[in-house]
């Protein structure tokens, strides 16, 4: 209660000069659009600039909607210490991360299907493996990742500078320009639309969009970070600048490339051959470096401590991570090349930095894990904090298996096999959706005001259920991985090849199957948590509403209309 | 332009090796600066602020 009646801050305003000029710039794309699709002669990118021209339209409606009948005001609550935070961009986030995480998921798992039984295909171009794969990779890296990471750094940066998220348009710009770049990503895949870059497989017009909406997020961080009260910028924001910045970077470089026509989607990467792959990987492995890695672990080292009410075991651990991690990981990409035309200098020097990232990568977890000092009973009480312990171990065990693969006498065996996607479903299940989990459980409660979770005992569920499905998954693939790579390597007496290729796939053929049952049960336990936090929302439950004592609660009759008793809880 | 694994092992193992120490120090140093040590543990109790 810092703020006395006398020094209320106001609240927050829309300013008219940039609706406008927004707008305007939102009218000049939507030109464009017309433009392109008047000269165009592909029916794909016609279709995609209908999408881009509805967007930008029904964004600038959007935009001038805002404040629009109530004098350029922006609904927003005072929170206790008279802080207007912008609660309902992080509401928006929780649900579009919800959503894209399930689509993700679903396709995730009937890839796997897939890949058992590849008759689910249904012949049909659209959902051939080749198409849907990306679009797999894309919703749950960029769509559900991205969404959790935006949101989460949203609420961390407001609240660690106790000041509210700069600009009122541009954040929303930022998420749905977010939004628009996913679909026009995911709709393009199954048209066919690719630049054949894995993970960067988006063509030149959506790239030049995501850089627009990229930059938008940056000055949104930022420029919350300079309003700021305390001086020191807390580590959770170093984690979340650092992958802003490097992905802008990352994004930039290995998506230069000329189009073949302003009228056409298709366009053609500047760099060639061995220099291409190594630019590819450089980007790839960052990506799971900085977006996948010091992203979320911005969300541990906000979301941890808050959770459990502890502060951060070490905040000098916590530089000397932050730091070494930074430093060390830029440098690991050329592990994805070994035994390639890449030259050998490159690849050791690849495989020597994947070796040290051992050190930053568990000095982290320790960090992380031993936040829970004095509070290790509320892994046994709360599952939230069991779901974000699990996903730091989960972190520390895929960040020792990675440099391991990353040896090169190990990855003569792994490479190309299912062990690398074991690999990266126990990063990515296990420590990127599981602290994502844990952050989405910790906020909904906290910005829909509830006093708790509809539903623990679902939590627990959803953990459980998920647990036992990475567990399928991880070892079915280290069991068909191994083998894989054995019976590629495999010669008989004669010096020629033991196995045909079909055997090796036909011997699969149960552990695939077992794979996808562990998918299942991991997109079962991701519709519990939807469940769980759609009736935390209504208010059922446990999630009894609260009713915030503001600053401005008598002034402000509109404050706590969503507030109200979905029951009749009192 | 060609480089030789000669050259690209000497530039690393000598200046790559520099850099990341003199970083690595300087990374250390700060975090332990007896001068820095309350900033941090305020900043360590940052997420708990009830607001």
């Amino acid at each position: 209660m810092s703020q006395t009646s006398s020094s209320q801050p106001l609240p927050p305003m829309i300013s008219k000069t940039a609706q406008w000029l927004t707008s305007l710039a939102l009218a000049l794309g939507a030109l464009i659009t017309i433009y392109i699709l008047a000269k165009t002669t592909s029916t794909p990118f016609k279709f995609h600039m209908i999408i881009m021209l509805i967007a930008f339209l029904a964004g600038i409606v959007g935009i001038m909607n805002m404040g629009f009948y109530k004098k350029g005001q922006i609904e927003a609550k005072p929170s206790a210490s008279g802080v207007f935070y912008n609660e309902g961009i992080i509401k928006a986030g929780v649900i579009a991360s919800l959503f894209w995480g399930v689509a993700g998921f679903l396709a995730g798992d009937t890839l796997a299907w897939q890949l058992a039984f590849p008759a689910l295909n249904f012949d049909t171009a659209w959902f051939n493996f080749g198409r849907l794969r990306p679009l797999h990779t894309s919703a749950v890296i960029f769509a559900f990742g991205g969404n959790v990471l935006m949101v989460t750094s949203f609420y961390a940066v407001q609240r660690t500078c106790k000041a509210r998220l700069a600009g009122e348009i541009a954040p929303w710009f930022v998420f749905w320009g977010y939004q628009l770049f996913i679909v026009l990503a995911a709709t393009g895949y199954l048209l066919g639309i690719t630049q054949s870059k894995e993970y960067a497989e988006p063509e030149w017009y959506v790239d030049i969009w995501l850089t627009i909406v990229w930059v938008a997020y940056l000055f949104v961080f930022v420029g919350t970070l300079w309003r700021r009260k305390e001086p020191h910028i807390y580590v959770a924001n170093w984690f979340f600048l650092a992958f802003i910045v490097t992905v802008a970077m990352l994004h930039l470089i290995n998506n230069l490339a000329v189009p073949i026509s302003f009228t056409h989607p298709k366009s053609v990467i500047i760099f060639s051959g061995v220099q291409d792959a190594l630019i590819q990987w450089w980007y790839a492995h960052n990506a799971v470096g900085f977006f996948l890695t010091a992203g979320f672990l911005g969300i541990m080292y906000y979301f941890i401590p808050k959770r459990v009410n502890r502060p951060v075991y070490s905040y000098r651990l916590s530089i000397v991570h932050f730091w070494s991690l930074i430093f060390l990981y830029i440098w690991a990409g050329p592990h994805h090349l070994l035994y390639t035309a890449l030259p050998d200098w490159a690849q050791t020097l690849g495989m020597t930095f994947s070796i040290m990232l051992w050190m930053p990568s568990w000095g982290g977890m320790i960090n992380g894990l031993m936040t829970l000092s004095g509070a290790w009973d509320k892994l046994r009480t709360d599952p939230v904090v069991k779901m974000l312990v699990a996903s730091v171990a989960f972190y520390g065990m895929s960040t020792f298996e990675g440099p391991l693969m990353a040896i090169k006498a190990v990855n003569g065996l792994s490479h190309y096999t299912d062990w690398t996607v074991g690999h990266v479903h126990s990063g990515a299940l296990g420590w990127v959706a599981f602290v994502s989990f844990g952050a989405i459980y910790c906020l909904v409660p906290w910005v829909w005001g509830r006093k708790d979770l509809y539903s623990l005992k679902l939590v627990s569920l959803h953990f459980w259920i998920a647990t036992l499905g990475i567990i399928l998954y991880i070892t079915s693939m280290w069991a068909s991985g191994i083998m894989e790579g054995m019976m590629w390597r495999a010669f008989d007496s004669l010096g020629f090849l033991q196995y045909s290729f079909v055997e090796i796939v036909d011997k699969k053929f149960y552990l695939n199957a077992l794979r996808a049952v562990g998918g299942l049960l991991f997109v079962i336990g991701s519709l519990i948590m939807v469940y769980n936090v759609w009736r935390t929302i209504l208010g059922h439950g446990d999630a009894v509403p609260i009713r915030y004592k503001t600053a401005h609660s008598d002034d402000n009759d509109d404050v706590a209309d969503e507030d109200k008793p979905a029951t009749k809880l009192a | 332009m060609n480089i030789t694994r000669e050259e690209v092992s000497y530039f690393a193992e000598l200046w790559g090796l520099i850099f990341l120490v003199i970083l690595f120090a300087g990374t250390v140093t700060f975090a332990l600066w007896p001068k820095n040590k309350d900033k941090f543990e305020e900043a360590a109790r940052r997420p708990l602020d009830d607001d």
